[in-house]
């Protein structure tokens, strides 16, 4: 019963913290700010929110070796390919 | 909750399903944003035509679904299964929030005579945008069929592997949107 509280509040503050990042992200695209810079902060964001959904939502956090880490491999290669072409 | 396995939860070919599926949007990505370098003017326009707005609310929708997906979850592992039905049924509605939205948007597209063939960026937006809804589509149908199972008594805390299963599907439907938001709408 610990162990089901302990889990509701954490994936409860992850949801949170996950609709809190939207929003900003939203406002970022309504004020009409633009830019490199804004556009890969943005893009950080996602990511983020991304290895959030990995780790709490999938559960791959009690995942061990290389299926923990393939969807933050995934957004860490998507991360660079996105990188690169906004940089170009 | 909180020991490590070996492996991810749900079957594990559902994993291998859904790392083809990342490889497939991973690569639309990519080809947007490299079309997008030659094309930034363009791309930049049209995007200023798309409802930010109503992608705000699909995010919210798909967020709360997984929200509530991992509810049931928790709520199955702990052998509540009228709850983790009741979770289930919420994130069935909010998935059917978002085919709702997205639907209304695809119909104010067509609206305004915007086709594939309109421009780059909407060949890629409608392309992208109309798979995900796909997957959304076949994700509803599955979260539907558990909480149809659920209410019949199928699962309890240590038979759950379908309800993880599916849930994994439905969390990569989610992420795969998390991505597709910013770098459509916003970007």
């Amino acid at each position: 019963m610990k162990i089901k509280k302990q889990s509701t509040i954490v994936e409860t503050v992850v949801f949170l913290l996950l609709i809190m990042l939207t929003l900003v992200t939203y406002q970022v695209g309504k004020m009409g700010l633009s830019g490199v810079n804004i556009s890969l902060g943005v893009f950080a964001i996602a990511l983020f929110k991304g290895a959030l959904i990995s780790e709490h939502f999938m559960q791959l956090k009690h995942a061990s070796g290389l299926w923990r880490w393939m969807i933050l491999i995934w957004l860490i290669l998507l991360g660079i390919v996105i990188y690169l072409a906004f940089t170009a | 909750m909180t020991k490590v396995t070996r492996y991810p939860p749900g079957e594990i070919i559902i994993w291998l399903f859904i790392m083809a599926e990342l490889l497939v949007f991973g690569l639309f990505f990519a080809a947007y944003a490299i079309t997008r370098i030659d094309n930034i003017e363009l791309f930049e326009l049209y995007q200023q035509n798309l409802d930010t707005t109503a992608a705000l609310y699909n995010t919210i929708a798909l967020l709360s679904s997984s929200y509530f997906v991992i509810r049931s979850v928790i709520a199955i592992k702990a052998d509540e299964q009228k709850n983790a039905y009741r979770w289930m049924l919420l994130a069935v509605v909010m998935g059917l929030v978002f085919i709702v939205i997205k639907t209304d948007e695809f119909a104010h597209h067509i609206d305004n005579g915007i086709t594939l063939s309109t421009n780059t960026f909407y060949m890629f937006y409608l392309s992208l945008a109309f798979f995900h809804y796909l997957h959304v589509i076949l994700g509803l149908v599955v979260l539907g069929v558990l909480a149809r199972n659920m209410n019949k008594g199928m699962y309890s805390s240590k038979e759950n592997s379908s309800v993880e299963t599916g849930a994994s599907y439905w969390h990569m439907v989610d992420l795969v949107w998390l991505i597709l938001f910013p770098l459509v709408y916003v970007m």
